[in-house]
């Protein structure tokens, strides 16, 4: 075994194999970092330019260009506030305040950094577990992945930012989203109104794109600065955000741990990971840090998290692929399409006969990996810039590529609809403070619980309940329910409690310039700047970005 | 950036920004647009040369028929006079319906879009499932590119052997997997359980034939139906290591391939002695022979229709799309327009009483 | 207005939870034998398909139903701002105007390209967008217009082949038949 393990390595540093992953790679780059558009769009297209290579070379180019849209996707979530892909919408939610405050390069370091070290692990554990995975997977059911959907949907408080109350509403409303369509069990059509396009239910970029983009998009209209605002960009932070990889280590190492068992169970697609990577990182952390900042906020640790586990979980849903032909994303149907059409078959022989292949794929994941965070940390600098650019002049292009990233998804003209119909929920979300998270994962999991559950009963009447695996998570499950809900009501402070936002990147039309209503918060007398910390002490003296209150600049 | 007060005079500007970009735009884009239809008399090779023919597949990529699409689309162009270029879209989704729809009322009839979708859309037709908006009598038929019975695959250590063996009523029932009501692994059992009172449960709901697969093996299921050639495309390895057995399966007439591999196969309308139940047999599972169907918009020019026609043909022939199948293992068995358009219309013709009979089987849930 | 909007948006998510009870509630009534009531509840979705909507959506309407009562009492919470309008200190009334142009410009955004494709869409709307809204230099629009169309035609269209319909307005226009 540990022969091939190396044999696949020298297989994949071939000048020719090589060659064909960096052409990967940079494509995959560039669909990573334009907001919306997702890699499996692109894969599939890339799919008939595989038909002519050998296997290892195609199979280097499709996961070399699967392997860093991830990265890149965090790169556009930083920044714009726009998720880059599904997948990497988490790193939205405090890697983009981190950016509006001036530390984008530190939120960029944080993410590239704990994206390679969640690919790392999670390709090595692929690598690992080979041997075993197949056995440990199979003593698996229905009922035992129903659990685990359960111990997904638990973390819904702690995604809450402090109102439970709305946050488990949240994460309630998402779960009852996701059931629109056609139920599989039955056949009969729920809330699909007649429409066709919601017969499948409604489509998850969509959703997430305008959810969390467009709100942002607003935001960044109505400061009418660039993205990092008034604040001047620490260019030093980059590194900053490296070190901060390593200060929290241990966070990064599970979240990838996390990300890459949850790539292996079957169904659970790309999106859950890093939400559970989120929540989990919230949970594990202090409520707030050493300036005082909440999740939400611009907390390192809310991009570590997420960071890590959207790349690990690339590796667990190729073990899957690989080891049992059961796609775990859309990326990995298509890549799964490729094997096929070479005539490979997934299942024990890719662990066999043709390990070699196998191993060769995980040096790929590597390799691509620690390439891509090299070159983007040489370069993320000049990335940066963007968020110097007038707000005015990046909108029509982020706005030009959420929509079409939602309508490529499915070549649906009703996603553009549906992005406008969830880019207001968003934003009205925002404004009311109500935290999007948990609805999000309502939506990833809510009908793959339904769906296990009655697979479960269907299967085995109720006898599962006894199953041992299914006692285990449920006591997990309980743990994690009583401890969230715990942890988020405990330890509030009454003023903190007033003044506590769940919002990322809020507006605020009303409560600034205190128009006398209750929403004189804003700035309130006791000194305190909205959300229960000091204004800012001074303003940085190197101000880069015009802003009102200095003169008219045109 | 200036802080703006509003400007309502900016609407006059605004207005006639609009009007001015969009006289442009439709200037622009007026001779940009493909040849008229009305040159019906237009030499084909003219037409076709320099245009784009796109395939339509209802399913995302990955799967089979998008494979078959794409695996055929590389080939195609060189058989239609003037060589146009072929790419494949995705329309996924409601079982390729949306893609079924789009092509008989949206996409234009005029020989440059071709769909691939499910063949069970026929059925749906034929048992008025909502949401079918065409009409396969009108529909345009290139062909289809696969027949394969369906064979009902289960582990080999179950204790059901032989086909008489599902009647018996002394074993636990043999479990078998199903996605959703309508897809070919639900129909089936339904259909022994129905007709001969097979004992069987169906276990549905699961996402895909993949993840049933995954159940087979971690013994939740027992097995499940299915058509061959996915077996023999995505599931080779249970036939190389004899995992799995075929105690019964469809067909018209015996299937050499299947009875070689597994002799002890019976086929289901060998169960019964009757011919409703026979018709009603065959009119279920009707189209496992005009799987992965290649369709046009209706209406299309009759000359462009036959040059497809005949495209589809000759590509299912080519020596170099057969050896490309074969490597994907994708069991190449078309079937010309004519024979496809045959089955469809014998589908469509099914007397009230069995479509009746046949619906109220599908569609129990 | 803060307050009202969040009541609002409480009551909007207390109707749609009670929609998803009403829905999904008719075998559960029938099963207890609540015949009379359960007559009044539509039976569509049945004791599966309805199962997981009610025994959701019961419980988020309940919890609904008391944030309405939170928000309708008022308790100070504020929207937080770490960086953003809060701390820019925009007078109310130009926050309303920008609120207005860029949510136009989304909505609308939309629109063209359901009625005119992205073909046309994307380069109107971003030359509005700058021009119009934003008050950019003519050569500055015109120029950025030009870019964001040809990446789009170039990359999308021409490398990738993915499907960009001419919308509904301009479809029917650029058919001949």
């Amino acid at each position: 075994m540990l022969e091939q393990f190396f044999q696949g390595l020298t297989e994949v540093l071939k000048p020719e194999t090589l060659a064909v992953m960096l052409l990967g790679m940079a494509i995959g780059y560039a669909v990573g970092i334009l907001p919306g558009l997702g890699g499996a769009v692109t894969l599939a297209l890339m799919l008939p330019f595989t038909f002519t290579m050998p296997p290892i070379n195609a199979f280097a180019f499709l996961l070399g260009m699967l392997s860093v849209t991830a990265t890149a996707g965090d790169i556009t979530s930083v920044l714009f506030g726009v998720p880059g892909e599904a997948t990497t919408a988490a790193t939205v939610v405090d890697g983009h305040p981190m950016a509006k405050r001036g530390e984008a390069g530190r939120a960029l370091g944080a993410a590239l950094m704990s994206s390679m070290v969640g690919a790392l692990i999670g390709a090595f554990a692929l690598a690992l577990v080979i041997p075993v995975i197949r056995p440990v997977v199979l003593a698996f059911g229905s009922p035992e992945f129903f659990m685990l959907t359960l111990l997904g949907i638990a973390f819904v408080a702690a995604l809450s930012g402090g109102q439970v109350l709305k946050g488990l509403i949240a994460g309630g409303l998402g779960f009852l989203l996701s059931m629109i369509g056609l139920d599989q069990q039955t056949g009969i059509q729920r809330a699909t109104f007649g429409q066709l396009e919601l017969w499948d239910g409604i489509g998850l970029v969509a959703i997430t794109i305008g959810l969390f983009g467009i709100p942002e998009v607003v935001d960044l209209a109505v400061r009418g600065t660039s993205i990092a605002g008034e604040r001047a960009q620490r260019l030093g932070g980059v590194m900053e955000g490296v070190r901060d990889t390593f200060r929290h280590w241990w966070l990064t190492i599970r979240s990838s741990v996390l990300g890459a068992v949850i790539g292996v169970v079957p169904g659970l697609g790309g999106a859950v990971a890093q939400w559970v990577a989120y929540a989990h990182a919230v949970q594990t952390s202090p409520r707030t840090d050493a300036h005082g900042r909440r999740f939400s906020e611009g907390r390192i640790e809310g991009v570590l998290g997420p960071g890590a586990a959207n790349n690990s979980k690339e590796g667990g849903n190729l073990i899957l692929t690989v080891a049992f032909g059961v796609p775990g994303s859309v990326s990995m149907a298509i890549l799964l399409g490729a094997f096929l059409i070479k005539g490979l078959q997934p299942g024990p022989d890719m662990l066999d006969k043709n390990v070699v292949l196998t191993f060769s794929m995980v040096w790929t994941i590597v390799i691509a990996n620690i390439v891509t965070v090299a070159i983007s940390l040489l370069f993320i600098n000049q990335l940066v810039k963007i968020t110097y650019l007038r707000g005015s002049l990046v909108i029509p292009f982020i706005l030009f590529l959420v929509y079409f990233g939602a309508y490529a998804e499915k070549n649906a003209m009703f996603d553009v609809g549906l992005v406008l119909l969830f880019g207001a929920l968003g934003w009205v979300m925002v404004q009311t403070s109500w935290p999007r998270p948990p609805l999000i994962l309502g939506l990833v999991l809510g009908r793959l619980t339904e769906r296990y559950l009655f697979l479960s009963v269907n299967r085995y009447d109720w006898e599962w309940l006894a199953r041992p695996w299914v006692i285990v998570f449920f006591v997990a499950i309980s743990a994690v329910i009583v401890y969230s809900i715990w942890r988020e009501v405990s330890g509030k402070k009454p003023i903190e409690a007033e003044a506590e936002a769940s919002v990322l990147g809020a507006l605020e039309p009303v409560s600034v310039g205190a128009d006398g209503e209750d929403g004189g918060d804003g700035h309130g007398a006791d000194g305190l700047d909205g959300v229960g910390r000091p204004p800012p002490a001074e303003p940085t003296p190197e101000r880069v970005s015009p802003g009102p209150r200095d003169a008219p600049q045109r | 950036m200036v802080v703006k007060t509003p400007h309502w005079h900016r609407a006059r500007s605004t207005v006639g920004a609009l009007a001015v970009v969009a006289a442009l735009v439709l200037v622009a884009c007026g001779p940009r647009t493909g040849a008229p239809a009305a040159e019906r008399g237009q030499n084909l090779a003219d037409f076709y040369s320099g245009k784009t023919v796109t395939i339509i597949v209802g399913y995302a990529p990955g799967g089979g028929f998008d494979t078959t699409a794409r695996l055929a689309a590389k080939h195609l162009g060189k058989h239609i006079p003037g060589n146009p270029n072929i790419i494949v879209e995705n329309m996924p989704g409601a079982g390729s319906l949306t893609a079924t729809n789009h092509l008989y009322n949206v996409a234009r009839p005029d020989g440059l879009t071709i769909g691939v979708f499910n063949e069970l859309q026929v059925v749906n037709q034929v048992i008025n499932v909502e949401g079918v908006q065409f009409d396969a009598r009108q529909m345009g038929w290139l062909g289809n590119a696969v027949q394969s019975p369906i064979t009902c695959t289960i582990r080999a250590d179950s204790p059901y052997n032989t086909a008489e063996d599902l009647l018996r009523r002394d074993l636990p029932p043999l479990i078998l997997g199903g996605t959703a009501p309508g897809a070919e692994t639900d129909n089936f059992p339904k259909l022994m359980s129905s007709v001969i009172g097979a004992n069987v449960r169906l276990v549905s709901g699961y996402g895909g034939t993949s993840e049933i697969r995954l159940a087979v093996e971690s013994r939740e299921v027992d097995g499940m139906c299915w058509s061959y050639t996915s077996v023999t495309s995505t599931a080779a390895n249970w036939m190389d290591t004899n995992f799995i057995k075929v105690p019964v399966y469809q067909w018209t007439e015996p299937d050499p391939k299947v009875q070689q591999r597994f002799p002890t196969a019976k086929r289901l309308e060998e169960m019964v002695n009757d011919e409703a139940s026979r018709a009603l047999i065959r009119a279920a599972t009707a189209t496992s022979k005009i799987s992965k169907p290649f369709a046009v918009p209706p209406r299309l020019p009759a000359d462009r229709l036959k040059a497809l026609q005949d495209a589809f043909d000759a590509t299912m022939k080519d020596p170099e799309f057969l050896a490309e199948a074969e490597q994907a293992r994708l069991d190449v068995l078309p079937n010309q327009a004519i024979e496809t358009i045959r089955v469809i219309n014998e589908i469509l013709a099914l007397p009230a009483d069995v479509a009746g009979k046949l619906a109220e089987i599908i569609k129990q849930g | 207005m803060r307050r009202s909007g969040e009541v609002l948006f409480s009551l909007l998510i207390v109707v749609v939870a009670a929609w998803v009870v009403f829905q999904s509630a008719g075998w559960a009534l029938r099963a207890l034998g609540l015949q009379p009531i359960a007559s009044l509840f539509p039976s569509g979705w049945g004791s599966r398909s309805g199962l997981f909507p009610l025994v959701v959506g019961l419980p988020v309407l309940i919890m609904a139903v008391a944030q309405l009562a939170i928000d309708v009492r008022g308790t100070r919470q504020t929207a937080g701002a770490d960086g953003t309008a809060a701390e820019l200190d925009l007078p109310p009334k130009v926050v309303r105007q920008r609120s207005a142009v860029i949510l136009t410009t989304i909505v609308g955004f939309a629109v063209a390209i359901w009625l005119l494709g992205f073909i046309v869409a994307i380069p109107l709307v971003t030359f509005l967008f700058l021009k119009v809204a934003s008050s950019e230099s003519w050569t500055l629009s015109l120029a950025l217009s030009a870019v964001a169309a040809s990446v789009f035609y170039v990359l999308f269209v021409w490398w990738l082949n993915i499907p960009a319909p001419p919308g509904l307005l301009l479809g029917p226009l650029l058919e001949y038949e």
